[in-house]
């Protein structure tokens, strides 16, 4: 008996074909349409509309493209103008759909009542509300706290605070002070410059994670891959990157060396690196650099405190210098240990300017404007403000200092006299208010930025508000003080203001729209020639080595999350359920333990520790893992929300509550503190998607060394591999032809296209901004922390990350593969379905029909990919355990897509709906498909440019050529799956690390 | 269809008029409706058909005095059309 006969014998005797007439097959129940009365104009039902906006996730200002279906945004993408991001986007950009529809926001104006508890007013209540006591309070104390605003409304709110004789203060968790004041200390100038990493031939990133969140990941992570990434059709391809710092983080996992000096004594590494070049007169320094000669460190004098050989350290710099394009970069939230940040800044800028780098890679002038973000000294000041009763009203505006600063915030936060919130969401601080104004979500307001010199982005609501009773605070401001005029009206004077200084003679009604259309106004702000600072002698002197002494067994690290960034992306349920570049780990926090460590202390991975600093305490579930220094614990930001929503809300653990509340010598704050760790007994699953820490040989990554693939003739397939003994050739053949054969649909032989995939893993950087993108634009079920421990998490798009190295003395490493659908040519899933559900389709396909699925999972089970996903409960029913998309989250859906019920397989389309629709428009004009048309969500998103789409048939596709590299090579080739996916091999300078 | 002149007509007339003074859409019965697992690109159908096709799968509706369904709307009498005509039939362009 087959198991298709199997399965009809089984539905006659035991009424299991319920099953298949439980599908949904049928009309639909009545349904009334509801028409406009008025339809806008740009709407056309089934086609979507794209408006340019500018994303404010966090402060670098990318553009955006809105997806605008039936006056509903459903998808972000990048702008492919803005010079900041280059039509790419990362996963906080792309979810920010979900703060704009999630299901936690705060619909209407909320007082606190006598009693403490909330009711709903009127605006105008809520105006004149506050009216009154900003009245009350003049000349007793009133602050204005922000985000960093770079565009009209801060302008707005700082005319409005003069007004009414108060201060704004902004805030950034992140806000790079170590970074300011080192360029302040080196060159005189606390400005952040441009770091041109598309330019640069060799990288040191001196734990600076230039690809999570420091200044502008996404243009940065685009910039580094066509530095990094192997060309062989150019002699000069692919920089070096050295990635220095006590923990492999996302940024690490991409360098070809990971250095992990002493904690603390990098600046020195980075002061020796350039006393050889210097002293060797290796580059062409400027004439006053020659002075500090004598002043640097030799390799030999700080090759103990760093522990790391001078040798090396030699070489790191001839190294450096002989590329004639080496970039250093600093200052990231990684290093900042304390006081002394800024000095490591500091010589990681001597480093570059004794290169001749300063003017080329590192470019003052078109400066970044995150420097003007208020520092954390200022924050501290205003806190010591508020407890000292000086603070009459506090106006908070996109920040949450409830979390980021929990302790002393909240409890200076009692003494203030009235505290307005407009924040959109129950945040922590939103919470202990006492007005709360909701404001709009930036994808409904009118605004601008300037995220950096001579970039004017703007920002215009792309669809209606989604809950009609919230203002735009800028709306509130102008009512407040009895002006005259909305918002956008005082946007439009400053942009006319713009207009008059750079497009002077043209007519403004056409600049505007001009920038509208575009997203914004782009030019490269002018490059300014900067000097040493003279007292730089004297900052030298400061230099010391590690000193993390102290109390507390170990020391830890706090790191900002990729995803969650301060904890403002933890009310997201796909930011909450990706799994973090490095650990894996969804829905929770955890703290890196290093093998050794874990062995000492007998941990194994989930054992709960107790980390305690002198300012708090958090319960953290272990995760062993060699990317981190044995001396080192590292925990990361995010988590731990008192309040923030459902999503939000008490989910493991604050790291910020283990950090101290006073500012470092810097106007920083210092992200690492000594702790000591008790092992609680307690135990947790950890709610992890990884499957095995190391490759094990299986061929699912291939790396080469830079040499290796340099000598790679085209038409060598050096990964080609063949375990099927040859007499077996003639056997495997006849039964891919039968496979094919029983087909019925379909042309095998060539002239229907053959979809296809190239990914370069030499370029991937494993950031993950493909999976989210895959979230939205397939409509994929967030399954919750509880699903995922089960690994019943939904995502067709993986990223797998497999560490190397380690043993015989080789440098531990790590290589991301991007997993999904390989869409085989011969597929193990196809002739496993009795029902013909999955099936393959004439393009190459393997299609899945959800409506014929009947759930046997046998196709699962068959795949040695494992990129098929069943959907065991109702993650659409509304109100139902399960519910993913609780109104009005299920806004955002996909109307292309079908929404999946319970009991069906599925998986990895290629975005056939893409697809579908790339050829029903080329139908429409007379032509056929043409390479580029078609591009699939995760290659659409793909800061690094890593994914290719196409059609294979046609050899001069781009994604043909790739398939046919030499690096390329299949997952699993040995099973004569024959996917449709080919991956071109990493490549790394050195010795190619084995798995 | 909205127009004409006896009482029935005038009537429905009425309601278009007075939805259009209330600013309040008036709600309309869906008729033919597809189930949510199937994508049906009007289109390509028109552009191949002609933009007179509408009847092929609406019927008359001009001369009907109640929209009603007059084809089935199921996936036989979607494939019956594809195949007397003999254009794709794959499952991935109708299910996605």
């Amino acid at each position: 008996m087959d198991r298709r006969r199997f399965l009809k014998v089984l539905g006659a005797t035991s009424g299991g074909a319920a099953a298949l007439s439980a599908c949904g097959i049928g009309p639909e129940p009545t349904e009334h349409l509801v028409p406009y009365v008025v339809p806008p104009e740009e709407q056309v039902p089934g086609t979507a509309t794209y408006y340019a906006t500018t994303c404010r996730e966090c402060a670098a200002g990318c553009g955006l493209h809105a997806k605008v279906r039936e006056g509903r945004v459903i998808k972000l993408e990048g702008n492919p103008e803005s010079p900041i991001n280059e039509g790419r986007l990362c996963s906080r950009g792309q979810a920010a759909l979900q703060g704009l529809y999630n299901p936690d926001r705060v619909t209407e104006p909320m007082a606190r009542g006598p009693n403490g508890e909330w009711q709903t007013l009127s605006w105008d209540d809520a105006v004149g509300r506050l009216a009154g006591k900003v009245k009350e309070a003049r000349g007793r104390g009133i602050v204005f706290l922000t985000g960093l605003e770079t565009g009209s409304f801060g302008e707005l709110v700082d005319t409005w605070v003069k007004e009414v004789g108060g201060r704004h203060v902004t805030q950034e968790a992140f806000a790079f002070e170590a970074l300011r004041e080192g360029n302040r200390r080196a060159f005189g100038t606390a400005a952040i410059p441009l770091y041109d990493f598309a330019r640069a031939r060799y990288i040191v990133s001196f734990g600076a994670d230039f690809m999570e969140t420091w200044l502008s990941p996404v243009g940065y992570q685009n910039g580094f891959t066509h530095a990094h990434s192997f060309d062989g059709d150019r002699d000069t391809s692919m920089a070096k990157f050295v990635f220095v710092g006590p923990r492999l983080s996302l940024t690490g996992m991409s360098a070809d060396e990971w250095i992990a000096p002493e904690p603390g004594s990098e600046a020195l590494l980075a002061l020796a690196m350039a006393q050889v070049i210097l002293a060797g007169r290796l580059a062409p320094a400027p004439a006053d650099a020659a002075r500090l000669e004598r002043l640097l460190p030799t390799p030999q004098h700080v090759a103990p405190s760093v522990g790391i050989a001078a040798t090396e350290i030699e070489r790191l710099a001839r190294e450096f210098a002989a590329s004639q394009g080496g970039l250093a970069v600093g200052g990231g939230v990684a290093t900042q240990y304390g006081d002394g940040a800024a000095l490591l800044v500091a010589a990681v800028n001597i480093l570059n300017y004794v290169a001749g780098q300063v003017g080329k890679t590192v470019r003052f002038g078109p400066n970044q404007s995150i420097a003007d973000a208020g520092t954390f000294r200022q924050l501290i000041d205003l806190v010591a403000d508020m407890a000292a009763g000086k603070v009459d009203l506090l106006l908070v505006h996109g920040v949450n200092p409830g979390h980021t600063l929990p302790a002393a915030f909240s409890q200076a936060l009692g003494k203030v006299g009235y505290k307005v919130s407009f924040s959109s969401y129950w945040d922590e601080t939103a919470a202990a208010s006492d007005l709360v104004l909701p404001d709009l979500h930036p994808l409904e307001q009118w605004g601008d930025a300037r995220p950096r010199v001579g970039i004017h982005a703007l920002q215009q609501p792309v669809m209606q508000p989604v809950f009609p009773n919230t203002m735009h605070t800028g709306d509130v401001l102008l009512r407040v003080s009895g002006k005259a005029g909305t918002f956008k009206d005082y946007l439009l004077d400053r942009w006319k203001e713009l207009h008059q200084r750079v497009a002077k003679g043209r007519e403004f009604a056409d600049f505007w729209t001009d920038a509208l259309q575009h997203g914004g106004v782009y030019a490269e702000g002018p490059t300014q020639a900067v000097r040493l600072d003279p007292g730089i002698a004297q900052l030298l002197g400061d230099v010391g080595g590690p000193a993390w002494g102290g109390a507390g067994e170990a020391l830890v690290i706090v790191f900002p999350s990729l995803a969650l960034h301060d904890g403002r992306g933890a009310n997201k349920p796909w930011l909450q359920e990706l799994p973090d570049p490095v650990s894996k780990i969804t829905w929770h926090a955890w703290v890196e333990v290093h093998p050794e460590t874990a062995a000492k202390w007998q941990l194994a991975n989930g054992d709960i520790l107790l980390l305690k600093s002198p300012h708090g305490a958090v319960r953290a579930p272990a995760w062993i893992t060699p990317g981190i220094r044995p001396d080192v614990l590292a925990v990361p930001t995010g988590q731990g929300h008192k309040a923030y929503g459902r999503y939000a809300r008490d989910r493991s653990f604050n790291a910020f509550e283990l950090l101290s509340g006073a500012a470092a010598d810097f106007g920083g704050r210092a992200f690492a503190v000594r702790v000591s760790v008790v092992k609680t007994g307690d135990h947790r699953r950890l709610a992890t998607v990884e499957g095995d820490a190391r490759e094990q040989g299986r061929g699912i990554i291939e790396v080469l060394s830079l040499a290796q693939a340099r000598e790679l003739k085209p038409g060598a397939h050096p990964f080609e591999e063949r375990e099927a003994p040859a007499y077996t050739e003639e056997a495997l053949k006849a039964w891919a032809e039968a496979q094919h054969q029983k087909a019925s649909l379909g042309d095998y032989a060539g002239t229907a296209p053959r979809w296809g995939m190239a990914i370069d893993l030499s370029k991937c950087t494993g950031c993950s901004a493909c999976v989210t993108a895959c979230y939205a634009e397939n409509n994929l079920a967030t399954v919750g922390e509880e699903l995922v421990v089960r690994r019943r998490q939904m995502s067709w798009m993986r990223i797998e990350r497999y560490y190397t190295g380690g043993a015989d003395g080789r440098r531990v490493g790590a290589v991301v593969n991007p997993m999904l659908c390989q869409q085989c040519g011969n597929a193990p899933c196809e002739p496993v379905c009795p029902v013909y559900a999955a099936y393959h389709t004439p393009d190459g396909l393997n299609g899945q029909v959800y409506n014929r699925c009947v759930g046997t999972r046998y196709c699962a089970n068959n795949c040695p990919y494992k990129v098929r996903y069943f959907n065991w409960h109702n993650f659409a029913e509304p109100g139902g355990e399960w519910e993913s998309w609780p109104d009005p989250l299920n806004m955002l859906l996909n109307p292309d897509v079908t929404v999946r019920e319970k009991g069906v397989m599925e998986k990895c389309t290629f975005c056939v709906q893409r697809i579908r629709g790339a050829q029903n428009r080329a139908r429409l004009e007379d032509r056929s498909v043409r390479d580029g048309d078609i591009t699939p969500a995760c290659a659409q998103a793909c800061p690094s440019e890593a994914i290719v789409f196409g059609d294979l048939h046609d050899k001069s596709s781009l994604v043909a050529r790739l398939a046919a590299d030499p690096r390329g090579y299949h997952v699993h080739t040995e099973l004569n799956t024959k996917p449709a996916i080919t991956y071109l091999a990493r490549v790394v300078h050195g010795a190619a690390g084995g798995a | 269809m909205i127009g004409g002149s006896t009482p029935s007509h005038q009537a429905e007339i009425k309601k278009v008029r007075e939805a259009w003074a209330s600013k309040q859409p008036p709600q309309w019965i869906r008729i033919h409706a597809l189930p949510g697992f199937v994508r049906f690109p009007h289109m390509r159908h028109i552009k191949v058909l002609g933009t007179e096709s509408c009847a092929t799968c609406h019927g008359d509706v001009r001369a009907m005095p109640q929209v009603h369904q007059v084809a089935t709307l199921k996936m036989g009498w979607c494939i019956n059309c594809h195949v007397q005509r003999q254009v794709d039939r794959d499952c991935t362009l109708c299910h996605y």
